[in-house]
């Protein structure tokens, strides 16, 4: 099972930086080569699954992203890279989680259902971010304010929830 | 090492339980540690062997880490389920040891207790009484005097109080590398006290050295895994007041019963010793060869093989004046397990004679 999570890290690595990639190749060559670079040095260090390296491989291919942002890249390819990124970034530190504990029971059960977990928070996420992008939505100040405010509201509480729902 | 959990409340995705273990407990098979999910109801368990110094262990109690339902926040707790788990010293098994103290208790056991009666040995012939047994009866003696029959008497073999005096002064026990000799007094000790016990003899077990560690005499199983315990708990102790045996309790001690001294010795306590035995106390002194044991550790430079010399002399004098004052000795060298030596010389009486 581990090694069919290696594997996927492997895809959602790929993944993210083929997708930055493509997006950027639009905008400037330089920037394709730089996230390229970047998603083959976290690729050839993958069997390590060292999570200092999958903090650094996310944020680089985040600030790759931003940097997409400001040079008008398609927001589909940017958002996709974002989150097959931060999926590979999960699965790394998941992965050694698992590998620090000596002994697993069911470890077929526990991975999957990380795994359902993470499609759900990812696929959630993207079609999250692409309504936030399509949709426009035209508000006054007041309406803005109100808006945020239940939006703060919103996630503090589904974040309370989440920490009083665990023992 | 068993643990058993049980999921009371809502379904746990990932739930990490270790055992932790103290210093001194090592795991040669299975983890104290699991990583699982777990749902409502569910039970699982962690199965574990350890193996550990000698001595008395307290598991703190297990571990739990676990994440909420979207894995974005860790909790850990650690649960307090103290429990107690003691190591205790290895018993071999000694055959007999030969001890013969003027008191003996009216249970039947296996030391003689120079009464006649029923038993074995051959103790001697008295005037014929009715109600003997008639193949009791000695024809030869009978023949020398008319009208007078004589019956064999035989030696009865009681049960005996033992009082096991275990030395747990820092100052006579040596430290090395491999330990101090301490262990390897814990180890006589416990062989002894299996064997006095076996025969149905009354035990205590004192541990001379720090505060007043009395084990209250008693015999049987119980008795035996009360002396392990004692034993397993025992360290180096150091003391003002218990720095010299002469402030041994003697009045925990039958009069005229047998006091076991497992003990490295030091010269002061010849006098001590000695004393004891004045008081009408059968002794068998039981040591170690401390400086076989210090020799391990000494470098052997000319100066050093001269410095052994002398505290053989020493020793060899110490002891020999002990044997004197009628103590037994058994002296062996840490080299050779306790057991091993004993099975073949304690079973004999007179054994100082052959230590020196």
């Amino acid at each position: 099972m581990i090694a069919n999570l290696r594997t996927l890290m492997g895809i959602c690595i790929g993944l993210a930086t083929l997708s930055l990639a493509a997006g950027c190749a639009s905008a400037n060559w330089i920037g394709t080569l730089v996230v390229l670079a970047i998603g083959l040095l976290w690729l050839s260090v993958l069997r390590h699954s060292n999570p200092r390296v999958a903090d650094w491989g996310l944020f680089l291919l985040m600030a790759g992203a931003v940097w997409g942002g400001f040079e008008q890249v398609a927001w589909g390819w940017l958002l996709t890279g974002v989150a097959a990124a931060l999926a590979a970034w999960d699965l790394t530190h998941y992965l050694d989680h698992l590998q620090a504990a000596s002994e697993r029971q069911a470890e077929d059960r526990l991975v999957r259902r990380h795994l359902l977990r993470l499609a759900g928070v990812t696929l959630g996420g993207w079609m999250l971010a692409a309504l936030t992008l399509l949709v426009n939505i035209h508000f006054n100040y007041i309406g803005a304010l109100v808006l945020a405010g239940a939006g703060v509201l919103a996630l503090t509480r589904t974040l309370r929830t989440v920490q009083w729902d665990a023992p | 090492m068993t643990l058993t959990f049980t999921n009371t409340g809502a379904p746990l995705a990932d739930l990490l339980v270790e055992d932790i273990l103290p210093e001194g407990l090592n795991v040669v098979e299975g983890s104290p540690e699991l990583l699982l999910s777990l749902d409502s109801g569910e039970s699982a368990e962690i199965t574990y062997t350890i193996v550990g110094r000698r001595g008395l262990h307290t598991l703190p109690g297990p571990r739990v880490v676990v994440s909420d339902p979207l894995g974005v926040f860790r909790h850990e707790a650690q649960h307090k389920l103290p429990s107690v788990l003691f190591v205790l010293p290895i018993v071999h098994k000694v055959p007999t040891v030969a001890i013969r103290p003027r008191r003996v208790r009216v249970y039947p056991g296996q030391i003689p207790a120079r009464t006649g009666g029923s038993g074995v040995e051959f103790f001697g012939v008295r005037e014929y009484q009715p109600g003997d047994p008639l193949r009791w009866i000695n024809h030869r003696a009978g023949a020398r005097y008319e009208q007078t029959l004589f019956v064999n008497e035989f030696e009865q073999e009681r049960a005996v109080d033992v009082g096991l005096i275990l030395d747990v002064r820092e100052s006579t026990n040596l430290l090395a590398q491999s330990g101090s000799l301490l262990d390897y007094t814990i180890d006589a000790a416990a062989t002894l006290a299996d064997a006095f016990l076996t025969y149905g003899n009354r035990v205590g077990l004192f541990l001379y050295g720090g505060a007043i560690d009395w084990t209250y005499p008693g015999s049987g199983k119980v008795q035996r895994e009360r002396i392990l315990r004692t034993l397993a708990r025992a360290r180096l102790e150091h003391s003002q007041v218990f720095d010299k045996l002469g402030h041994l309790p003697t009045r925990l001690f039958p009069v005229r019963s047998q006091l076991v001294l497992i003990s490295p010795l030091q010269p002061d306590d010849r006098d001590d010793i000695v004393s004891l035995r004045a008081r009408g106390y059968e002794m068998l002194l039981v040591t170690p060869d401390a400086i076989a044991f210090e020799k391990q550790t000494l470098a052997m430079t000319r100066h050093t093989q001269l410095a052994i010399r002398l505290a053989r002399l020493e020793r060899g004098h110490l002891l020999r004046a002990l044997g004197r004052a009628g103590v037994s000795i058994f002296e062996w060298d840490v080299e050779t397990p306790f057991h091993q030596v004993a099975h073949r010389a304690l079973g004999r009486t007179r054994l100082w004679s052959q230590s020196l």
